[in-house]
C-alpha cells in the first residue's frame, strides 16, 4: 500500500469507470452483438494480461500527458474500502481471462444480445468483491452477503435471451444457486459476532470453537458440495453454455478466494473444529455423486454439469488439508477445470446453435456432421473426469496420488466414480458418431471450426505439457497460499 | 417511553401468542399454497419478524424502516409479476396439501425430538426458534416447487434470519442495507422469471373435432332450413376392438368421439 496516501488519480476509479462504460456501450450497441462481444473479449484479455503483469512495487504510474495514476490507492465509501494489492491482482486477472473466454464464446455463437453487458456487470461485481479489503467488520464476514447480490444478478445471465429462450424449460436451477450464499451469510454474521468476543475472553476456548464451527460451516455451504450442488447441473442443462461457464467459474473462484481469506484470518477453524473431516467427506460424496449421476444423464448439458461436479468434488477434497501444497493442487485443478470447461462449452454452444437442443436423442450422428465441435465436447468433458490425454489428466492424477498416500480407499472410490462418468461420455460418443438415422443436416461453419480447433489445440497442449501452468500457479499462490 | 410505529407493532407480536401467530402464518403459506395468500402472509410475517426484533433489541427506526421498505418492494414486485402474467401464474406445487401437511408435521416432530438447542447470540430461545421455523418453511417452499413465484417467497422467508440478526450482531456494518438490496434483487429476479414463464398447462383445454372436419371449418351451430340432412361424420371405432371396426355411422344424437385434437389457449 502506498504509505503516503493517494498520489494522483486512484487506478480503481479508472478500472470501474471502464467497466461501467463497457457495460453501457455493450448494452447500447447490442444490435451488433458479435462485434461488441469480440471487442469486449479482446479488451478483457488485454486487461487480464496487463493486470497480471503489473508491478505493484512501483505503484505510481506517470501518464505521458502529465498527471499520475496511483495503482494502489484505495477507494472508500461508508467504511468499506477497495484496494488493488499484490495478493488480489492475480485473482482479478483470472476473472478477466474467464470473462474474455465467455465473451468470445458468446460472440462466436451469437448467444444473447445482452450477454456482453451482463458479463461486464458481473465482472465489475466480482472484482469489487475481491478488492474488498476494509469494512466496518472483517471483510470476510460481509463477503457472503455481497455474494448473494452477485448470484441474484447472475440469474438473468443464466436465463439467457428471453426471445430465444425455451420458456417451458425448468428455470429453477438458476435460482437454486442462491441457496448456499443465503444460508452461509447468516452463519458468517453469527460467526463474526463470536470472533469479536474473542479479545474479551481469550482464554475461553468455547468462543473460538463456536466461531470456528459457524465460519467453517459457512465456508462449507458456500462451496456447495453434495447435496447443495443441485443448481449447477440444472443450470448446465437449462442455461446457455457460455452463461453457465461464466457464472459457475466466477462463483467458484470467488468462493475459493473467500475460503483462503477466511482460513488465513481465522486459523482456529482448522485447529479447533472438525472442518477438514467434514470437507473431506462432503468432497468425496460430491465427486462420487457427480460420477454416478453422469451415467444416467440423457442431456449433454447435464452430463457436462455432472462431470464438472465430479471435478469440483475433487477440488473440495483437496481443500480438506489446507497448506501450501494443497492450495497448489487446488489452483492447478481449477486452471485445468477452466480449460476443460471452456473446451466443452465451445462444442456444446456450436451444437446447440445448430440443433437447438442438447438432448442426446437430438444429437444422433451429429459427430459425423460437426466432428470438430463434437470432439471438443468429448475432450472437454473427459478432461473434467481426468481421462488420459485430456487437460484434466495431470491434475486428477496428482490429486489421486496425494490422496492415496494418506488413504488409498477414497482415491480408489473417486477413480471408480470417474469411470461411471466416462461411461456417460462413451454413450454420448456412440450416439454422436454412430451411423444411425441422420436427423440433423447441421454443418459446422469455418468460424466455429476454427474456434473448436483452437480449443482442442489448447487442451492437447495443456494435456501434454501441464507445466505451462507453473508460472500461473506460482503467482496465484500469493493470493491463496 | 416514546415508541416508534415499528416498535408498537412489535410490542403486540413479541408475546407468546404473537410469536405463535407468526409461526402459524409461516406454516399457512406452505399449507394453503395460494399465491394471494402467500403474498399477504409473507408480507405480514416478514414485517412482524422485523418489528419483533426492533422491539426486543432496540434497533434504530431508520434500519427497521429500511427493512420494511425492502420487504414491501420485494412483495410488490412478486405481486405485480403474478398480476401481469399474460396467461395466469403457474404456482402448482409438486405435492398435494396432505403431503405438505405431513412434511410440516415431520419437521415439527423432528425438531421436538432432536431439540438441537441452537440459539443465536443475543437472541432468546423463542426468537431463535421462530427465525429457524420461518427459514425451514422457506426451505420447504423451495423444495416443493419449481415455480419462480413461490421460490421468491421461499427465498424471502429464508432471508428472514439474516435480516433479523444482521443489525443486532453487527450493528455498524451496514449489513442491513445489503440484505435489503438482496431481498429486492431476488424478488426482481423471481418476478422476471415468473413473467418469462410459459402459459400454464392447466389453462389449456382440448378442442375436439372429427378427423375429416378441420377445426376451423366446423359447420355453423345455427339451424339450417335445408331439407337435405347435413353429412354425418364417419365414426371409426378404436383399434382396441378390431372385430367391431366395421364401417359405421353415428346417429346425430350420439356423442362424437375424439378423433382429432388441437390445443387452444383459453382467453
Amino acid at each position: 500500500m502506498n504509505p503516503v496516501g493517494a498520489v494522483g488519480l486512484p487506478f480503481l476509479y479508472l478500472l470501474f469507470a471502464f467497466f461501467g462504460a463497457a457495460t453501457a456501450a455493450s448494452y447500447l450497441l447490442r444490435a451488433w452483438s458479435r462485434n461488441v462481444g469480440l471487442a469486449g473479449a479482446a479488451a478483457a484479455l488485454l486487461l487480464a494480461v496487463w493486470v497480471w503483469s503489473l508491478d505493484l512495487s512501483l505503484p505510481i504510474w506517470v501518464l505521458p500527458i502529465g498527471g499520475n495514476v496511483d495503482l494502489e490507492a484505495p477507494i472508500s465509501f461508508a467504511g468499506y474500502s477497495l484496494q488493488l494489492m499484490a495478493v488480489n491482482a492475480p485473482v482479478i486477472a483470472l476473472y478477466l481471462a474467464i470473462a474474455a473466454l465467455a465473451l468470445l464464446l458468446g460472440a462466436v455463437h451469437r448467444h444473447d444480445a445482452a450477454f456482453p453487458a451482463q458479463v461486464w456487470l458481473m465482472l465489475a461485481g466480482y472484482t469489487a468483491l475481491t478488492l474488498l479489503v476494509g469494512a466496518p467488520t472483517a471483510p470476510v464476514n460481509v463477503a457472503p452477503a455481497l455474494l448473494i447480490l452477485l448470484t441474484a444478478l447472475g440469474v438473468y445471465t443464466l436465463y439467457g435471451d428471453p426471445v430465444q429462450a425455451n420458456k417451458s424449460r425448468d428455470i429453477s436451477g438458476a435460482l437454486r444457486a442462491l441457496l448456499p450464499p443465503i444460508l452461509a451469510a447468516t452463519l458468517f454474521v453469527a460467526g463474526g459476532w463470536w470472533v469479536e468476543q474473542i479479545p474479551i475472553n481469550p482464554q475461553d476456548l468455547t468462543i473460538t470453537q463456536a466461531a470456528g464451527t459457524l465460519l467453517g460451516l459457512g465456508v462449507l455451504l458456500l462451496l456447495a458440495p453434495f447435496p447443495l450442488h443441485g443448481a449447477w447441473p440444472a443450470a448446465s442443462e437449462s442455461s446457455p453454455p457460455p452463461a453457465t461457464l461464466l457464472i459457475s467459474l466466477f462463483y467458484q473462484l470467488a468462493v475459493l478466494y473467500l475460503a483462503s481469506q477466511t482460513l488465513a484470518a481465522y486459523p482456529f477453524i482448522l485447529r479447533q473444529t472438525d472442518w477438514a473431516v467434514w470437507l473431506g467427506a462432503l468432497g468425496l460424496l460430491t465427486a462420487v455423486w457427480g460420477g454416478v449421476a453422469a451415467v444416467g444423464a440423457n442431456h449433454a448439458g447435464r452430463l457436462w454439469g455432472y462431470a464438472a461436479l465430479h471435478d469440483w468434488g475433487l477440488i473440495v477434497l483437496a481443500l480438506a488439508t489446507p497448506g501450501l501444497r494443497s492450495w497448489t493442487l487446488v489452483l492447478f485443478l481449477f486452471a485445468l477445470r477452466t480449460v476443460s470447461m471452456m473446451t466443452a462449452a465451445v462444442g456444446l454452444s456450436a451444437i446447440k446453435q445448430q440443433t437447438g437442443s442438447l438432448e442426446m436423442e437430438q444429437m444422433r450422428s451429429i459427430g459425423l456432421r460437426m466432428p470438430w465441435n463434437s470432439a471438443a465436447v468429448l475432450l472437454g468433458g473427459l478432461g473434467l473426469m481426468g481421462f488420459p490425454l485430456t487437460a484434466g489428466f495431470a491434475g486428477h492424477w496428482a490429486a489421486l496420488q496425494s490422496l492415496a498416500i494418506v488413504d488409498w480407499r477414497p482415491a480408489m472410490t473417486i477413480a471408480v466414480a470417474s469411470v461411471g462418468a466416462i461411461l456417460g461420455f462413451v454413450r454420448l460418443a456412440r450416439l454422436m458418431f454412430g451411423i444411425q438415422e441422420a436427423r440433423s443436416t447441421a454443418r459446422e461453419s469455418a468460424l466455429t471450426i476454427s474456434v473448436a480447433v483452437s480449443a482442442l489445440v489448447i487442451t492437447l497442449l495443456v494435456a501434454t505439457t501441464p507445466q505451462l501452468f507453473s508460472t500461473l500457479i506460482t503467482r496465484a499462490l500469493a493470493a491463496f497460499g | 417511553m416514546l415508541m416508534t410505529p415499528f416498535e408498537l407493532a412489535g410490542a403486540l407480536l413479541a408475546t407468546g401468542s404473537g410469536i405463535l401467530f407468526l409461526a402459524a402464518l409461516a406454516a399457512s403459506i406452505v399449507l394453503i399454497w395460494e399465491w394471494r395468500w402467500a403474498l399477504v402472509g409473507s408480507a405480514l410475517l416478514l414485517l412482524g419478524v422485523s418489528s419483533v426484533t426492533a422491539t426486543l433489541h432496540g434497533i434504530p427506526a431508520l434500519i427497521t424502516a429500511n427493512q420494511w421498505l425492502s420487504i414491501v418492494v420485494g412483495i410488490l414486485l412478486l405481486g405485480l409479476s403474478a398480476r401481469f402474467h399474460p396467461t395466469g401464474i403457474v404456482t402448482r406445487a409438486n405435492a398435494n396439501w396432505l403431503l405438505r401437511a405431513l412434511a410440516l408435521s415431520f419437521l415439527l416432530s423432528a425438531w421436538w425430538v432432536v431439540d438441537p438447542g441452537v440459539r443465536a447470540p443475543l437472541f432468546s430461545q423463542v426468537e431463535t426458534d421462530l427465525l429457524i421455523w420461518v427459514a425451514l418453511c422457506g426451505i420447504l417452499l423451495l423444495s416443493l416447487t419449481a415455480s419462480p413465484f413461490f421460490m421468491g417467497i421461499g427465498f424471502l422467508l429464508l432471508l428472514a434470519p439474516l435480516q433479523s440478526i444482521a443489525p443486532v450482531l453487527m450493528p455498524g456494518a451496514g449489513l442491513s442495507i445489503f440484505v435489503g438490496i438482496a431481498q429486492i434483487l431476488i424478488a426482481l429476479a423471481c418476478a422476471y422469471l415468473t413473467l418469462m414463464q410459459s402459459a400454464p398447462v392447466a389453462n389449456q383445454h382440448r378442442v375436439t373435432a372429427p378427423l375429416n372436419t378441420p377445426v376451423a371449418a366446423q359447420p355453423s351451430a345455427a339451424p339450417t332450413q335445408t331439407t337435405q340432412p347435413s353429412p354425418r361424420p364417419v365414426f371409426r371405432r378404436p383399434a382396441l376392438f378390431p372385430a367391431r371396426s366395421a364401417p359405421a355411422t353415428t346417429a346425430p344424437s350420439e356423442p362424437q368421439p375424439e378423433t382429432q385434437t388441437s390445443v387452444e389457449e383459453r382467453a
